[in-house]
């Protein structure tokens, strides 16, 4: 169980929230132009890295918001939050970290 | 042998024990005593009792070995009944009046076990043995199965439900300081006069740790007095939460920490309303390890036998315990902490001889002390074997140089220190990788984890001083992180010891024999040298395949050496061997604990309608639904289920009949975007649905498959109710959420849970109007002016409610929206209506059966997650118009192939056989198994309305086998045929919800 | 609803005479049953609407997470970004309440939607309140994070509960728990069984 800053309620158990994958997946503008292959792949496709994950979350037991988060999958050091709109962190600050969390 | 000894007895003056105060216990079935302040190893030992138990494979005679967690051998079974508790340390266990143990590990009885046969067959018996002896021929398996099986496991569980009470409890702090010795001490002393909230925990149930057993002086005070003013000074500290008797079992994420507190000892019994033992669940912005170290043993033949321990656990027996535990006394040891045993030993009156291999040294301050008291230092000398059948006898010391001397020397404790391993348990389960330390001879911390510091012992640092500088360093750097000004308490200078460096040795090649590194789980040198030999190289499946610490005890004492051992034989440096994984629980955690509360009644969180009691008070049987706990149906006096739900069901059809159905999911939507919103989630379309008209929509993921379903009803302008299936009703406001907040924030269009505001009451059957038309004031209930599928506004029995005129029986229906808090009233009212017309209540198992009667799909009964609208036959609902949640996937190449698995019904041969749900279905029924599985049953029931079995199904290419026969293939093999029919059975125009 | 003889509270079950409560040495259990509970929504960075609520409730909208506005007989408690708890002493004033707000917001966004069947209200009191509801809950209530007048919407023995911390007379400490009506009996079954493992 770790702790996630909502940007609305502050820092919460997990427990709290409920994970919605991978963020900024832009959903096709018109699905009916993309073949199959185009359409599996923004159904399907995630990048599940070892390493820093933008991923959404949902404060689901508190305010009820959605917003992003970057997560370390290998620490679950949670980089930064942001709401849902707003620029991801900056790339430099996505490199992976040493397995200690540190 | 257990006979009491007359040397070992209590001395005078205890650091802790209440010698004054007997308590009177059973071991093994035979009655012994002790005083207050013994654990039942200290106990056992005071009694003379040096034999504990047997070892689990060889069955050989295992001994007190430890005084802490480590122990591998003094494995108890504790009371007995319902409260009994298998694999408890006696190390660990405080003695109480009355207690009763047995060995977990005795056989028929310590000095005679017949299975001690197995030792003769031990060479027999290498790693892989029952792998390699019973993997062929592959049919007598269950037969030795059943025969291993007898002799595996250790303890007994209790029979019957645990009675006992267990809590749990979550803790937040600034600082937890995990170990209650001299460094914990410091550290929480440091962090609380700065005013911070600290917990500090302690396995033990006295604090001190390790001083307890040694009589040392800290800052001018005794070890006692030091530590009695500590706590004193921590008690008085608002913020200071002592938690002794817990043990600190796992470590998790961003400072997540689990503990258990024992209450009261296992087997004892406890008084009623009391709490055996509590979980604590600490969250806190620093922490500190001070979790001390554990000694290691020493590889030599015959290492196991009884009356061979651990240095620092010597120490601690004569020392916190008064126990003379030896005449003759041997101490082996390559390092200086053996030399504080020799002295304990000498000053308890014991004969001693050192025998250590490293090169005597000018500076050893122990050559005066051993002058003074005639005790033999051997250098440059190794044990080879001890000797000794019932314990240990003699032992035979080598020596180098000078064409290797050999002696024998007679002994009846043989004191063992190969060094200390920090306790890095709680490092490592957060992720941390230690190093190895060549200079300290143990993996000490490595990288620092944010948050974390290891101090004293468990950080390599073994000196008094260096514990107490370190816990006090640690305090003022924690304090400075949660953003505490620091204060050093006051001066704390120890003087400190000049020690001679540990000479680590792990294996002496010269000396064969059985050598035990794990004495729990009986793995040998031999096992590591064979698991090497047959190409093992990971350490990770060495482990696996000698068992090396998979033990209760995780080979906490054993696991570093058989690593070391292991990193000689691979010809690798022990920091290239790596260690084993590290996983929790550090000692074993009772199921009552991780249970706590979730028991019982209160096992999972039960949701309640307002009609409960009403349910309750008409027999009704209840089945959990989700979280839900709905009735299932209402028997009658000396009625079974399927007559109930029978009757149940013919007067829904015939007569009148009402359902509970406020736990279906109820969204109030508003806003200039609600038919925007509606079109987009829902696959059918919205915009032209007025005021006072109600629609059945269907929703599906993005992947094309359904989802849910529900009706949806416009009350006004910009203003709908949304239903959603009993189960889906959270996941559904989360998915319009979602879809809102992330990829349509410009709508505006409000969505609130009104489930619980809502109490629903649905009321159908062909005299439903009748009933209705009783208690319903304001609104003319004719079809002519509230049709099928609309909504009115009314009081009903003088309350305010929402009407709508939907059905999920296919019967003529009302159902009523109510506040929740005035329901009761407005459902007796109807019920009192009814009763002319013999109304009836039914549960959910008759609300299945008129559903399936009329075909009507339970989405996750009927469908899994793989079902499109199409597969349902249900293409009339999915609009060609508009763009929805889904389309696009209906169009993949997948989703429309023709032989999907598709909705129908299925009718059987005999119409009195009711098909099981969930069985496969087959076209061939002479095919051979496996057979090629063309769909399976869905939902399946008895109808008495029609008056034979009926059963939903997903059969392959269905739709397009209308009238074929098929077979279910059940789990013994009987076949049963059964005809593909429409999936509705009942009523197939739908007359009856519009009379 | 003006005859409040005919409702009954989430708590029925544990009612044994009248109300629903039960008291131990250092924790006491009370219901508030039948207040009014309205659920507001809006766009909190419309000066319109912040200014027509705080006309109509005499109210400040709080702003933040936590917040809680306390007046006579009505508090505002804040939930997400554009949601608001009204609570009524009474259920009956529900409907002229929403009246009023919707007259002041005619033609705007905005949503009132009445909860008062769907929710109740247990007050936890004691100089172990605390301690009771740290059984149940990951929320540090520790007064230094927790503060008087404040709130927290979480999950409290399984349930999503919204806890405000009031301010009382007494030196100890008094929790009002926002629960849904359906969670209610187990939520105060689970507060009184472990309140009595409290000694």
């Amino acid at each position: 169980m770790f702790l996630i800053e909502c940007p609305w309620c502050g820092r919460r158990d997990q427990g709290e929230f409920s994970c919605g994958g991978e963020a900024h997946i832009v959903r096709p503008a018109s699905p009916d132009d993309l073949d199959d292959e185009s359409w599996a792949d923004y159904l399907f496709n995630r990048k599940n890295p070892k390493g820093v994950h933008l991923e959404q979350w949902v404060h689901i037991q508190g305010c009820g918001r959605w917003f992003n988060a970057a997560r370390n999958t290998v620490s679950n050091k949670i980089v930064s939050v942001y709401k849902v709109g707003e620029e991801p962190p900056h790339p430099e600050k996505r490199k992976p970290v040493p397995e200690s969390g540190q | 042998m257990s006979t009491p000894n007359a040397t070992t007895s209590h001395l005078q003056e205890g650091l802790t024990v209440n010698s004054s105060r007997r308590l009177n216990f059973k071991f093994n079935g035979r009655s012994y005593q002790g005083v207050v302040g013994d654990t039942l190893a200290s106990a056992l030992l005071a009694n003379g009792v040096i034999v504990v138990g047997r070892s689990f494979k060889y069955r050989r005679r295992r001994g007190i070995v430890s005084d802490g967690a480590e122990e591998p051998n003094a494995i108890v079974q504790l009371g007995s009944g319902a409260t009994t508790v298998p694999n408890i340390r006696a190390t660990q266990v405080m003695l109480y009046e009355g207690l009763e143990a047995t060995s977990v590990n005795k056989g028929y009885s310590l000095d005679f076990d017949l299975r001690a046969i197995i030792r003769l067959a031990g060479r027999f018996m290498p790693p892989g043995f029952y792998y390699k002896t019973f993997m062929s021929p592959k049919k007598l398996w269950p037969f030795y199965e059943r025969l291993i099986r007898l002799s595996a496991g250790l303890g007994e569980i209790p029979k019957s439900p645990d009675p006992d009470l267990y809590d749990s409890i979550n803790a937040h702090c600034d600082i937890l300081v995990v170990g209650g010795g001299i460094a914990g001490l410091s550290a929480a002393l440091t962090a609380g006069l700065a005013g911070a909230r600290v917990i500090i925990t302690e396995q033990q149930p006295l604090w001190g740790g390790a001083l307890l057993g040694r009589p040392e002086t800290v800052v001018g005070l005794s070890s006692k007095k030091w530590i009695e003013q500590v706590i004193d000074r921590l008690k008085g500290m608002k913020e200071v939460k002592l938690l002794p008797n817990c043990c600190l079992f796992g470590a998790y994420d961003h400072h997540f920490y689990t503990a258990c507190e024992t209450r009261y000892p296992p087997g004892i019994t406890i008084p009623e309303g009391e709490v055996r033992e509590r979980v604590w669940k600490i969250r806190a912005r620093q922490v500190i390890h001070a979790t001390g170290a554990i000694e290691r043993p020493l590889l030599y033949k015959n290492n196991d036998l009884p009356g061979i321990m651990l240095a620092g656990a010597v120490s601690a027996y004569i020392n916190r315990w008064d126990i003379t535990l030896s005449r003759h006394a041997v101490v082996f040891t390559n390092n200086d902490s053996g030399y504080r045993a020799a002295c304990d030993l000498v000053r308890s009156g014991a004969s001693v001889v050192v025998v250590d291999p490293r090169a005597a040294s000018e500076t050893n301050r122990y050559a005066k002390w051993s002058d003074q008291n005639r005790v033999e230092i051997l250098n440059q000398s190794w044990i080879t074997e001890a000797r000794g059948t019932l314990r240990v006898r003699s032992v035979i010391v080598k020596r180098s140089g000078e064409g290797n001397q050999q002696f024998e020397f007679t002994c009846d404790l043989l004191a063992v220190s190969g060094g200390w391993n920090p306790v890095l348990h709680l490092y490592a389960y957060s992720g941390g990788k230690p190093l190895f330390d060549e200079q300290r001879g143990c993996f000490v911390p490595n990288a620092k984890i944010e948050g974390q510091q290891q101090i004293g012992a468990a950080n390599g640092s073994f000196s008094l001083a260096a514990c107490l500088n370190e816990g006090v360093e640690a305090g003022i750097h924690a304090l400075f992180e949660c953003g505490y000004s620091a204060s050093v308490p006051e001066t704390t200078e120890i003087e400190s010891v000049e020690e001679q460096p540990i000479l680590p040795f792990w294996r002496l090649a010269e000396s064969g024999g059985e050598q035990f590194i794990d004495l729990q789980n009986d793995t040998k040198v031999a096992d590591i040298e064979l698991a090497v030999a047959e190409g093992y190289r990971s350490i990770e499946h060495i482990k696996r395949y000698t068992l090396l610490g998979f033990g209760t005890d995780q080979g906490k004492m054993g696991n570093i050496v058989g690593m070391a051992v292991a990193a000689g034989l691979l010809k690798q440096t022990i920091p290239e061997t790596g260690t084993t994984t590290f996983r929790p629980p550090y000692t074993p955690v009772t199921f009552g604990a991780i249970a706590g509360r979730h028991v019982g009644p209160l096992f999972d969180t039960v949701r309640k309608t307002a009609f409960h009691s009403w349910h309750c008070s008409h027999g009704a049987e209840f089945e959990d639904v989700g979280q839900w706990r709905r009735p299932w149906y209402y028997p009658r006096e000396g009625e079974t289920m399927q007559q109930a739900v029978n009757r149940e069901c013919l007067t829904a059809r015939n007569q009148v009949a009402m359902i509970d159905a406020s736990t279906l999911g109820k969204i109030d939507i508003q806003g200039p975007d609600a038919v925007t919103f509606l079109d987009r989630i829902y696959t059918n379309g919205w915009g032209n649905l007025k005021p006072g008209r109600c629609r059945y929509g269907l929703m599906l993921g993005e992947d094309g498959m359904v989802m849910d379903d529900g009706v949806t009803t416009c009350l006004g302008p910009n203003h709908y109710l949304m239903t959603t299936t009993t189960g889906g009703a959270a996941r559904v406001l989360g998915w319009m959420e979602r879809w809102l907040q992330t990829e349509w924030p410009e709508l505006k269009v409000y969505f609130t849970s009104v489930t619980d505001h809502w109490a629903t009451i649905s009321v159908s059957g062909p005299f439903a109007r009748k009933t209705f038309e009783q208690v319903c004031e304001q609104v003319d209930l004719s079809s002519a002016s509230f049709p099928f599928l609309s909504f009115r506004e009314g009081v009903v029995a003088g309350v305010p409610t929402r009407i709508f005129r939907i059905s999920f029986s296919g019967e003529l229906g009302f159902e009523i929206n109510v506040n929740a808090n005035a329901a009761q009233g407005v459902w007796d009212a109807i019920w009192e209506a009814g009763q002319e017309y013999g109304i009836t209540a039914y549960g959910t198992e008759t609300m299945h059966v008129l559903r399936a009667e009329k075909g009507f799909i339970i989405v996750g009964q009927d469908t899994d997650g793989s079902v499109t609208p199409i597969d349902l036959g249900m293409n009339w609902i999915v609009s060609k118009k508009k763009d929805f949640i889904g389309r696009r996937s209906l169009a993949r190449a997948d989703t429309k192939r023709e032989d999907r698995k598709q909705l129908v019904g299925l009718l059987t041969s005999d119409p009195a056989r009711v098909l099981p749900e969930g069985a496969q279905l087959v076209a061939n029924p002479d095919e051979p198994l496996p057979a090629t599985m063309i769909g399976h049953v869905t939902s399946s029931y008895w109808s008495e309305n029609i008056g034979r079995s009926i059963a939903l199904a997903l059969v392959r290419g269905g739709h397009q086998k209308e009238g074929q026969r098929i077979y279910v293939r059940n789990r013994d093999g009987e076949t049963i045929a059964v005809n593909i029919s429409s999936s509705v059975f009942f009523d197939p125009e739908g007359e009856r919800q519009n009379v | 609803m003006s005859d409040s003889t005919l409702l009954q509270s989430p708590l029925i079950e544990l009612e044994k005479s009248g109300r629903f409560q039960w008291v131990g040495d250092t924790i006491e259990l009370h219901q508030s049953p039948f207040m009014g509970h309205i659920r507001i929504r809006g766009d909190l960075s419309s000066p319109l609407f912040v200014e027509k609520i705080e006309q109509a409730t005499a109210l400040p909208l709080p702003a933040s997470c936590g917040g809680v506005s306390f007046g006579e007989d009505l508090k505002i408690i804040w939930i997400s970004p554009e949601e608001w708890l009204l609570v009524l002493s009474s259920e009956s004033r529900v409907g002229s309440m929403i009246d009023r707000l919707k007259t002041r917001l005619e033609g705007e966004h905005i949503a009132f939607v009445d909860t008062s069947g769907g929710q109740t209200v247990i007050r936890v009191s004691g100089e172990n309140a605390i301690s009771l509801l740290s059984r149940g809950t990951t929320l540090d209530l520790h007064e230094s994070q927790f503060l008087v007048g404040s709130s927290a919407q979480s999950i409290l023995f399984g349930a999503t509960v919204l806890i405000v911390r009031v301010n009382s007379n007494h030196s100890t400490p008094l929790f009002e728990l926002y629960c849904r009506r359906s969670f209610a009996d187990d939520l105060a079954r689970r507060l009184i069984d472990s309140a009595q493992l409290i000694k």
